[in-house]
């Protein structure tokens, strides 16, 4: 794969990395990945294969997700964060981290697990499996299948519902959405995070962020609850803008599976 | 003295000791890569019963018949005081109340008994309790020595404290939210002078003995223990999936499930 940002030169010969028993990078820990919350496309680095740099960080839309993407600055009700809904994949990664703790990854030889304190959100990914579960089957959170490619960790995420947002602007994906990660050593506390977004209902082409990713020195660095549902009164800000007492539930993104009731 | 430790005096003086079942104290566990007995797995309780009530309880519609999970006191009815037990009358006349009806976290150690799988999964300093239902994540860990604070927290699942105790794993929890209800028929814990302690013990490789006794002076006349079994899933399928259920509720109901605006 075209490489822009840098040229993961093995970083193994250059730093030694913590390595599980079988001799796999071992990502566990706390970290930090430095992305966009408010808008993705600031991270763009690839659309289509090709490199892009300045005003050319734009996500391909189709013409009907164009139309959504435009359209999000007036339908904030349906914004994932006012419903409590975990964040998706890729942008749970990098969502508000509130107390010392942002992301946690606990690494085994069969599992990568992404913990989240913004909504909780939670991605357990097998190393494992081979074959995603059957396509009906949708989740916040996707169905993740990690595999290696030397020291870097590619994780393939299916499975995802259309109603998570990539960020807080109101960028959009279906649920045909897949989810390409790549997690590359440049040295034992630093990894090159990309993500490539490939959407046929979504996106006219491929497109690709990158951030930098950064292992924090606290492994004691403790999540803590996340009580969204139970205390949520976020609400009130959007519907006093609107005259109602109540928010509607997200409407369905086109696209969607109409007769899928969890997505 | 604070609260938090005349609630540990009083576990001290008063809980009675349950005795260890030969099979707990026989097999020995496998222990993994940091020497730690070895809980990792997808389990999940066989009973429904205890998640509608943890008293002995006959059928009724929707809900199977139970013989309880309170293992002490022996008639399996939680101690409570007046105060403690006219809450649970107040909350079973309002069922409505019920956390559970609006997606809340269950509590622990409601969590641990919920018709729903759960997955461990160990790292060095602490381990992951990973619910599927609302995403619900217990972090464990080995190393911290206290609690936060003396109870300021309201957290629904608590905050807690493990460490390994021979080949069992026993967590000191605190910081309570105060609305838990321990089952679906409003039996109660919480609040700052509420503590739980667990203890999982590895029985065989395939069944965990899970142990949690409450103590909170304000609501119980004294500790008392549950006891029930989690089970290992075997199907090499089985996977943690999500339960998100006020997303659903939001789907099939159309307005949101969300609490009342004060």
């Amino acid at each position: 794969m075209l490489s822009f940002v840098l040229t993961p030169v093995s970083a193994s010969a250059q730093t030694v990395l913590e390595r599980l028993p079988n001799g796999r990078p071992d990502l566990s820990g706390n970290w930090t990945i430095a992305a966009s919350i408010s808008d993705i496309s600031a991270n763009i680095v690839r659309v289509d294969g090709k490199p892009v740099a300045g005003e050319e960080r734009v996500i391909p839309y189709t013409p009907v997700y164009a139309q959504l993407r435009a359209e999000a600055d007036s339908r904030m009700f349906e914004e994932p964060e006012l419903h409590c809904y975990m964040s998706g994949v890729p942008s749970h990664l990098w969502r508000q981290a509130y107390s010392g703790a942002g992301l946690v990854i606990q690494h085994t030889e069969e599992l990568v697990v992404f913990l989240h304190e913004f909504q909780g959100s939670r991605r357990i990914v097998s190393l494992t499996r081979r074959e995603h579960i059957p396509a009906d089957v949708r989740l916040f959170m996707g169905d993740g299948l990690g595999r290696w490619e030397g020291d870097t960790l590619v994780i393939e995420t299916r499975n995802n519902n259309a109603m998570t947002w990539l960020d807080t602007v109101g960028n959009r994906h279906s649920d045909q959405l897949v989810v390409t990660e790549r997690f590359t050593p440049v040295g034992n506390d630093r990894y090159e995070y990309e993500a490539t977004f490939v959407d046929p209902a979504a996106y006219t082409a491929s497109w690709t962020i990158a951030a930098p990713m950064t292992r924090g020195g606290d492994r004691n660095a403790e999540i803590l609850e996340f009580a969204c549902v139970e205390g949520n009164t976020d609400h009130l800000h959007y519907t006093e803008d609107v005259g109602g007492t109540s928010i509607a539930a997200p409407s369905r993104a086109p696209g969607a599976d109409a007769a899928n009731p969890s997505n | 003295m604070s609260i938090r430790a005349a609630a540990l005096a009083f576990v001290v003086a008063v809980t009675p000791v349950l005795a260890e079942s030969a099979a707990a104290q026989e097999f020995t566990p496998a222990r993994n890569r940091h020497g730690q007995p070895d809980f990792e797995g997808i389990w999940q309780v066989l009973d429904p019963a205890p998640h509608f009530n943890i008293e002995p309880h006959g059928a009724s519609y929707g809900v199977p018949a139970g013989l309880g999970i309170v293992k002490d006191p022996a008639d399996g009815r939680i101690p409570y005081t007046a105060a403690g037990l006219a809450r649970r009358e107040t909350n079973r006349a309002n069922r409505a109340a019920d956390p559970f009806t609006r997606c809340y976290k269950p509590g622990v150690p409601h969590l641990m008994y919920l018709p729903f799988p759960l997955q461990i999964v160990q790292s060095e300093n602490f381990l992951t309790i990973m619910s599927e239902y609302m995403h619900n994540t217990r972090f464990i860990f080995f190393n911290r020595s206290d609690h936060f604070g003396e109870g300021e927290l309201d957290l629904w699942n608590g905050d807690s404290v493990g460490r390994f105790d021979g080949d069992s794993l026993v967590t000191d929890v605190f910081n309570f939210h105060p609305d838990i209800w321990l089952d679906r028929s409003g039996n109660h814990a919480g609040g700052p002078t509420l503590t739980v302690e667990e203890r999982f013990t590895l029985i065989d490789a395939d069944t965990i003995q899970y142990r949690a006794t409450l103590t909170d002076a304000e609501d119980f006349a004294r500790p008392w223990t549950i006891e029930t079994y989690l089970h290992r899933h075997k199907d090499p399928a089985k996977q943690i999936l999500e339960y998100e259920c006020h997303a659903y509720a939001e789907n099939a109901l159309g307005p949101p499930v969300l609490p009342d605006v004060p």
